[in-house]
């Protein structure tokens, strides 16, 4: 009955083996963004209707996040703040920028609290640091 | 008006012929991305790959309710589907038992595609519904 999902992941088993290293891909199906730097078990906890984080299931420290409805939210910001702009190249923007942004708008100090350790993440695991694809 | 039970092909896609259908508790159709898998199996094949075959199976086919409309994202009338699996897997593919106080969400947009799944806490009110459950999502669709 699911068979076409567990052919697919069977035929995914003959891929080469990569080992694992902090990443960050675009979703498209749910404009989301998702980013993490540690492979443990891990439950996410909502922050807020834009971020989700990613949290290690024995320690709860972050280990991540999903950004969810990514192209509205860059476009909300370019009008609010258009000299964010200069921080996009060839379509893309630095994770980093975006945490610092969400960082600096939001009221709630919690919140402001997890944006700001998500954007030491983003600045300190570069590899993973991949950028939002961005229609201008 | 109730959505048609299969779904045609689509480029790019894959199709999961036993999920719940809200409205009436019957099978249906919803696509999943084989970019979207591959992204998300590259570099965390041993677990994430038994994740879906178990978790995401388990709740998008035994789902024990289906929220309707997400709130977060623009994902407009798109659904929810809570699980109880019991178990799930370490970074090296070993089941375990499930977390206390866990509910295994599926995500679906208004496509009928999957785009997103994990673990999350219970709500305080009700452990069996997500963490506020009441202001993410529009409505109870299922049971």
């Amino acid at each position: 009955m699911i068979d076409q999902l567990n052919d697919y992941l069977d035929s995914l088993q003959e891929r080469e083996k990569t080992e694992f290293k902090p990443y960050a891909y675009y979703n498209e199906d749910g404009d989301c963004f998702e980013f993490l730097v540690k492979d443990v078990p891990f439950y996410r906890e909502r922050v807020d209707s834009l971020v989700t984080v990613l949290r290690c299931t024995e320690t709860k420290e972050i280990i991540g996040s999903i950004i969810k409805g990514i192209q509205a939210k860059v476009a909300k910001i370019l009008e609010e703040h258009p000299g964010f702009a200069i921080e996009i190249h060839d379509g893309k923007v630095s994770l980093y920028h975006f945490f610092s942004m969400q960082q600096f708008s939001t009221k709630d100090k919690e919140a402001a609290q997890v944006y700001k350790t998500l954007r030491t993440m983003a600045e300190k695991h570069e590899d993973a640091n991949l950028n939002l694809h961005v229609s201008l | 008006m109730a959505l048609p039970k299969k779904l045609a092909k689509r480029n790019g896609y894959g199709i999961i012929e036993n999920a719940i259908d809200p409205a009436d508790g019957l099978p249906w159709d919803l696509y999943f991305s084989l970019k979207f898998i591959a992204d998300r199996t590259k570099y965390r094949p041993a677990s994430e790959e038994k994740i879906i075959r178990c978790c995401v199976t388990h709740s998008l086919a035994k789902a024990e309710s289906i929220f309707q409309g997400l709130r977060d994202g623009q994902y407009g009338d798109g659904f929810c589907y809570v699980g109880f699996p019991t178990s799930t897997f370490t970074q090296n593919g070993i089941e375990i038992p499930a977390v206390d106080g866990m509910v295994f969400l599926v995500f679906v947009n208004d496509a009928r595609t999957i785009f997103d799944w994990g673990w999350e806490p219970v709500d305080k009110s009700n452990p069996n519904f997500p963490n506020d459950f009441v202001g993410r999502f529009t409505k109870k669709a299922f049971p």
